[in-house]
């Protein structure tokens, strides 16, 4: 079984009328897994795009809806997620960026204490290719394997997946755990579901400027709770501090949060770092 | 995030029950002159600038008499710190302190909450990392209960007016930090006076620009700050919501030189990893940008418009990661800029994803129909490949040896 997602995660779309909504159903189902329903409150009875639309996660989950991804605009996300995590969805991706700091720590806390995972905000979501979707990617760049890839940026996971892929190389899990600051599942947590994935042979990180995560993977490393080999590309080399780059999370201020620390801890703790996400094929041909 | 001003700052924190020392802004030396008249002297003048640590860059000076203050407020209101004027100086009375401490309510990524921290020795190069206490505030809950703040003093050491004084300031400091929606709350230092008072001597306030609609206190407007393109790239953000814009002057454009290049990206981590790519053939990029999040063609070409109309770039480098977004809509906006700038010089273009093929036709075409030595790729090649053209297409064009 990979991890996070498999055959049994049934989707629903929250905000599945919109534009990204329809662009996201028309993902899923070019990656073989097709929504349940989408859930838009007052368009309940309609239909979007051939979904079934309803108005409340309650309704949702009724229809047997079991995860969510969550596709509303930051100034309503709070309400939805926190309504998710009332159905009892699990797990929650929420996918759009510039939400506010404060309410990215209420529903982490909040999916936190019901025992639910959530995947973002500013994540495109978690795919297991050939097996099931929770995300807007496009499929066709990922093929199934063992090799789990974790990533910070979306754009950069599909790139590297496409890589691995073109190299003959499949993946089990690839999960987006979102740009920014304050996230749900993070990269150490994800290194920990792949550790114990027993489909997942070994990981490949996508890390970049700011937060401690890369750093606390290292500990991780170094402590023995991710003993599978790991790969990192952590990028943004000569990316000044200070400075808060596109992702809301990727601004290098405190010790330790600049690419070269992370590359030299990761590298300390047996990762294979690379400084191009191309040798990442070579590192992981190097395990045999 | 934008970064308030020392006294915008101070006066946010003193309605949270921080207090200060008595200062005046001042818009010239005159104004110096005069405030020092009314504060009791010594003073400290101090520059107005979003920066850290300004005495090491020479922001802060010492006056122990009016017309001291005045001359060192005209060497600080027309010096440049980090590319920035200062907005007035802060003319401040001295406080003499028994202690210097640190006290900051910041964000704990790693426990998704805001983190209280104190620091029994503050100053200059405090570093946060090794604060002595500190305190996770439950996001559910919004503001630690002040009780949990004075068992974290007592624990320091703290006792009688002090332990109250402090815990009651401290707890002002988190109060402001989730009325304000801030990043960062630093007041660093902050001095016990010799009656055990505490007195804010210096404070760093970082607004998170993205809450807007959850503050529930009134925040200085604080004006546009940045360069001239970072305050054109963030208007352009603000007015045109299709899609993200995030542009950085890596460079000060006085110091740009015709070897260094004009970046542009479709991914916020591609914009990093098209910085390490330049770098490992040795060029020096100008600028960070990134247009990302199906942008509309109308805010790709002010992009555009904005990098290719740096002064002296040498080159231009476009690269995306394989995109959902429709990069025809990109290719188009990229041409658009482009022209409006003038553009004609060496031009890298690497395009992967959503609609390559009819991105890469677009660009290869204006190239062609507007003679521009340029490279268009897909994703068969990858950013440090692409690196290597630039800097190939640099040296048959003369730019660079």
């Amino acid at each position: 079984m990979p991890f996070l997602v498999d055959a049994g995660t049934r989707v629903a779309v929250q905000g599945a009328t919109g534009r990204l909504g329809q662009l996201t159903v028309e993902l899923l189902r070019d990656a073989g897994t097709e929504p349940l329903v989408g859930v838009t409150p007052g368009k309940g009875g309609t239909t979007a795009g051939g979904l079934p639309i309803v108005d409340t996660m309650a309704e949702a989950a009724e229809r047997g809806a079991n995860a969510s991804i969550v596709l509303v605009p930051a100034t309503g996300l709070e309400d939805a997620v926190m309504e998710a995590i009332d159905a009892g969805m699990d797990p929650i991706v929420a996918m759009v960026d510039g939400v506010p700091i404060g309410i990215s720590m209420r529903i982490a806390a909040a999916a936190r204490a019901r025992g639910v995972t959530l995947i973002g905000p500013n994540s495109p979501g978690v795919i297991s290719p050939g097996v099931a979707m929770l995300a807007a990617l496009r499929a066709s760049f990922y093929e199934r394997g063992s090799i789990a890839v974790l990533s910070r940026s979306g754009g950069m996971m599909t790139t590297i997946a496409n890589t691995l892929t073109t190299a003959g190389i499949g993946q089990s899990t690839c999960v987006g755990v979102g740009g920014d600051a304050v996230i749900g599942l993070d990269l150490v947590e994800a290194a920990s579901l792949a550790e114990a994935d027993p489909e997942t042979s070994g990981i490949v990180v996508f890390g970049e400027v700011g937060t401690t995560q890369e750093q606390r993977l290292a500990e991780a490393m170094r402590d023995g709770r991710v003993t599978k080999p790991v790969a990192a590309y952590i990028a943004g080399v000569s990316a000044r501090t200070g400075v808060r780059y596109s992702h809301a999370g990727a601004s290098a201020e405190g010790a330790g949060t600049g690419a070269a620390a992370k590359r030299a801890a990761l590298g300390d703790a047996g990762a294979d770092v690379v400084t191009s996400y191309k040798q990442i094929v070579d590192a992981i041909r190097g395990w045999g | 995030m934008s970064r308030l001003l020392e006294h915008e700052a101070k006066g946010l924190l003193a309605r949270y029950g921080v207090p200060a020392p008595a200062s005046r802004l001042c818009a010239s030396p005159d104004d110096a002159v005069a405030a020092a008249g009314e504060l009791a002297l010594p003073v400290y003048v101090k520059a107005q600038v979003p920066i850290g640590d300004r005495k090491a860059v020479d922001g802060i000076r010492r006056a122990d008499s009016a017309e001291a203050a005045g001359a060192a407020a005209r060497d600080l209101l027309f010096a440049t710190y980090a590319g920035h004027r200062p907005e007035g100086v802060l003319c401040e009375e001295e406080v003499a302190g028994v202690r210097e401490l640190y006290l900051a309510v910041t964000i704990s990524e790693e426990h998704r909450c805001r983190r209280l921290a104190v620091g029994l020795a503050g100053g200059s190069g405090f570093d946060a990392a090794s604060a002595d206490a500190e305190l996770l505030v439950d996001p559910l809950a919004g503001v630690a209960p002040p009780f949990a703040i004075r068992r974290m003093l007592r624990e320091l050491g703290f006792t009688g007016a002090a332990l109250v004084g402090l815990a009651r300031i401290a707890h002002g400091v988190v109060r402001c930090a989730e009325e304000c929606q801030a990043y960062t709350v630093e007041i660093n230092p902050i001095v016990e006076t010799a009656d055990g008072t505490f007195v804010a001597l210096d404070a760093k306030l970082e607004l998170d620009d993205y809450a807007a609609g959850i503050r529930t206190a009134e925040v200085p407007a604080g004006s546009a700050r940045g360069s001239e393109r970072e305050i054109a790239a963030a208007e352009v953000q603000r007015t045109d919501h299709r899609g993200t814009l995030r542009y950085v002057q890596m460079v000060d454009e006085d110091a740009i030189e015709p070897t260094m290049i004009g970046t542009h990206s479709v991914g916020g981590g591609e914009s990093l990893v098209v910085l390490d790519a330049l770098e490992s053939v040795q060029l020096v990029a100008a600028n960070y940008c990134d247009t990302s999040g199906s942008p509309s063609q109308e805010k790709v070409a002010a992009a555009a418009r904005l990098i290719a109309g740096q002064p002296r770039i040498g080159g231009y480098f476009f690269s995306s990661c394989i995109a959902n977004q429709p990069l025809s809509i990109t290719a188009r906006g990229l041409v658009e800029g482009l022209d409006e700038a003038g553009w004609t010089g060496p031009t890298v273009v690497r395009i992967a994803g959503n609609e390559e093929d009819e991105a890469r036709r677009i660009v290869t075409e204006w190239a062609e129909s507007r003679g521009v030595a340029a490279r268009v790729f897909g994703r068969e090649v990858d950013e440090w490949f692409a690196a290597e053209a630039m800097a190939s297409l640099l040296a048959d064009t003369g730019v660079r040896a």
